[in-house]
């Protein structure tokens, strides 16, 4: 298998931090860039086109998730994982709306970023059980 | 079948209707869910139309092989017969297409016909708790969905290109630039005006647009697709430089 690129955008550094020590074990992951804004993040996906990219949009005020779709317009084969301390259902909605492929909560990355990030490499999505109801009703008409 | 729902009286259980032409589908369905459930089941359209109506089961599973259903309307009508009933459909082959259509639709569950017992058992409890099951592979394809639709519905909301349209040649290149992340001195010696006049800019594209921030504007100015339609850089200033940063749009 290929290697998976990761850029990993996240405002606060612990955060990126966590994600270099958790990705660097991985022999088929490879962590390519950082960047600490929405504005760095766009740039840097535009350029280094990544596999995956782990986003925790809480830096870019108020228009976090649309974030996720001007990325999407310049890297169209970038995934997007969502990270974030805690987002409300109608926050992950808002972003997968937007194009993202999965959500992680912070406090659940030592035990599934890999696993997140392998997923969604390999075509697939990362979003809790119950979301799945919720994305459905979203996509039925007047319902 | 009456014995059955005798039981369901003294003990009231969840009721599943199984419907397949197959006989062999049929006993295999059966045997994974009846020490846990009341279990019927039918081999012919008839028999389920009717079955839905009188017993109104709590659970579906149905091989679309009985019956095609096309989408839309064939999850409709089963729900008109028994509205409260959770239909889950079985495909030989399932695909992301058929899926979609039938969740959209108002079914539960979309899986393959060759399922094993144990998944069966954990495809209805899921239901009872009020869970739909797809597969794992027809989440993306779900996602995709949505995000398609959205693109949709922006669209059709006010667009981007309009708002922009209310700036001046001048704040709209400032606005090109702020969306290539320049920072505003570097837009100052690009424009040649001073870095003051830049900030003035700002305030009035900010203004202008209901923004608050740089960031807000550089997604705006990204999101648009190319903010400065062809007819902007008519005015642009003959001494600039002709050479972009801005990246290449895809």
């Amino acid at each position: 298998m290929l290697l998976t690129t990761v850029l990993i955008a996240d405002f606060e550094m612990a955060g990126r931090a966590t994600c270099q020590r958790l990705l660097q074990l991985e022999k088929k992951i490879k962590v390519v860039g950082e960047a600490r804004c929405g504005l760095e993040a766009m740039t840097a996906a535009a350029k280094l086109k990544p596999r995956v990219l782990l986003l925790d949009p809480s830096g870019v005020a108020g228009e976090g998730f649309s974030l996720v779709s001007t990325i999407l317009e310049k890297s169209p084969k970038t995934r997007i994982i969502l990270l974030s301390e805690r987002a409300s259902d109608a926050d992950i909605l808002d972003a997968l709306s937007q194009g993202a492929l999965g959500y992680l909560a912070k406090p659940a990355l030592p035990t599934y970023l890999t696993k997140a990030v392998r997923a969604v490499a390999a075509g697939e999505a990362w979003v809790p059980r119950r979301m799945v109801g919720r994305l459905i009703d979203q996509l039925a008409p007047g319902q | 079948m009456k014995a059955n729902l005798q039981d369901t009286k003294t003990a009231p259980r969840c009721v599943v209707l199984i419907a397949s032409p197959t006989a062999g589908v049929r006993s295999q369905w059966t045997q994974a869910l009846k020490d846990m459930y009341t279990v019927l089941d039918v081999g012919e359209r008839g028999s389920l139309d009717r079955s839905l109506a009188d017993l109104k089961p709590d659970v579906l599973l149905l091989d679309l092989a009985l019956h095609r259903l096309g989408g839309l309307e064939g999850v409709q009508a089963i729900r008109q017969l028994s509205p409260e009933t959770k239909i889950v459909l079985f495909a030989r082959s399932p695909n992301a297409k058929e899926g979609i259509s039938l969740l959209k639709a108002g079914a539960w569950g979309y899986c393959e016909k060759a399922i094993e017992p144990l998944r069966l058992r954990k495809v209805v409890l899921m239901l009872q708790q009020g869970e739909v099951w797809v597969k794992r592979n027809l989440i993306p394809h779900l996602i995709g969905e949505l995000a398609r639709l959205t693109r949709l519905r922006t669209k059709d909301s006010a667009s981007h290109e309009a708002r922009l349209r209310s700036l001046t040649p001048r704040e709209r290149e400032v606005v090109l630039l702020i969306g290539e992340g320049v920072n505003n001195k570097k837009i100052a010696s690009r424009l040649m005006i001073t870095e003051h006049t830049v900030k003035a800019h700002l305030t009035t594209i900010f203004r202008k647009l209901g923004l608050s921030g740089r960031v807000q504007l550089a997604l705006l100015a990204n999101e648009s697709g190319g903010p400065i339609s062809p007819t902007a850089w008519e005015n642009r200033s003959a001494g600039e430089p002709q050479g972009s940063t801005r990246p290449k749009s895809n």
